[in-house]
């Protein structure tokens, strides 16, 4: 009896110190080295610090791609915001990222809950209606939703999807162009 | 819209669409899929799924790169008056009890063909107009390729030419 009320109570505790516990070790090591701070200052209007408070404000760690190279923890990946087969603008290296849990291909993984949210709403408006999304409904639905589905909460969705709308505007994109969408599992490694 | 455009969306609405399923199709372009829920199957296939990705994109990227977001707008305007062959088409799925985002890929089918007749002038039918139409002209279920892989770097728009195989049909 005690037992369950003790693994009832501990865990969502545990569940978040640990996600406090990753957040605050990628930070740490996130040391702004000549190379990183000109390819953040390039990749994300405002640069390091803009970068940080997204990070702090989601509760999560956020950065750019190839400044985030090795410092991840096990089992953690780094998942583009902006899916970098659609948006092509972005040199991959330069995509804000967020670390997600586990691989694409492993199925009920964060990581793979959040393509596979992508692609069940690119999929409601391409067949349902045979448009394409646009990068507005990709920032204002497709992308807040993917978020939630990693069982982020909503606010922190909304802060990583506000960050990465921030970059694909920086790189030219506007709420009424049309993407082409490609299914992540085509591009699955 | 075309004038022609117009016209195919007329000759579209009055397909028998299906009534012919599970019949062997003539000629030996096709690969013949004679049990339903084989169909289903292949209908889900990745293979599949990629393939038809890739040719609508390969159409609306051209429609996009010379017509700006008038793809959307066209869209819109054609699934309603493709009503009648999508209602049609549901209502088979439904009977069969298959998933519903099979039927709403026939109807996109249909939908990408009337867009390849209207795109045609910035960039030439491949896939939806010549190959499928006919099989659903025929009252058939285009449900398969049975053959070579778009690769994945294809698949955003810059398909050339369709990998080689066959279309499985029902």
């Amino acid at each position: 009896m005690y037992r369950t009320f003790h693994l009832q109570h501990q865990q969502p505790a545990q569940k978040a110190m640990g996600a406090l516990g990753i957040t605050l070790r990628i930070l740490k090591n996130l040391k702004p080295d000549p190379f990183c701070l000109s390819l953040i200052e390039r990749a994300f209007p405002g640069g390091v610090m803009a970068l940080r408070a997204v990070s702090a404000r989601a509760g999560r760690p956020v950065g750019v791609y190839k400044a985030f190279a090795g410092k991840l923890g096990s089992g953690l990946e780094r998942n583009h915001l902006n899916v970098a087969a659609v948006f092509k603008r972005i040199p991959h290296g330069e995509g804000l990222v967020v670390a997600l849990q586990g691989r694409v291909s492993q199925a009920g993984s964060e990581h793979w809950s959040f393509h596979s949210s992508l692609d069940q709403w690119a999929d409601r408006i391409i067949k349902g209606h045979g448009r394409k999304p646009t990068v507005g409904e990709y920032f204002s639905e497709g992308l807040p939703a993917a978020l939630m589905n990693t069982e982020l909460d909503p606010y922190a969705a909304l802060v990583l999807a506000d960050a990465a709308e921030r970059q694909a505007s920086h790189y030219g994109y506007t709420a009424e162009m049309l993407l082409d969408w490609i299914p992540s599992t085509a591009v699955r490694r | 819209m075309k004038p022609s455009t117009w016209q195919l969306i007329e000759e579209i609405n009055g397909y028998p669409l299906f009534c012919e399923i599970g019949k062997r199709p003539l000629g030996d372009k096709f690969t013949f899929v004679a049990s339903w829920d084989r169909a289903v199957g292949y209908a889900q296939e990745r293979k599949w799924i990629n393939l038809t990705y890739a040719c609508f994109n390969r159409t609306s990227s051209a429609s996009s790169a010379t017509r700006g977001a008038e793809w959307n707008v066209f869209a819109e305007k054609t699934k309603v008056l493709l009503k009648s062959a999508e209602e049609k088409i549901s209502r088979v799925f439904t009977e069969r009890n298959a998933p519903w985002s099979l039927a709403s890929a026939c109807a996109l089918d249909l939908f990408l063909a009337v867009a390849e007749e209207e795109y045609s002038d910035v960039i030439r039918p491949l896939f939806f107009k010549p190959i499928l139409l006919p099989v659903y002209a025929a009252g058939h279920f285009p449900c398969g390729w049975n053959g070579g892989t778009v690769p994945g770097s294809e698949i955003g728009g810059t398909l050339r030419s369709l990998p080689p195989g066959k279309i499985r049909v029902h």
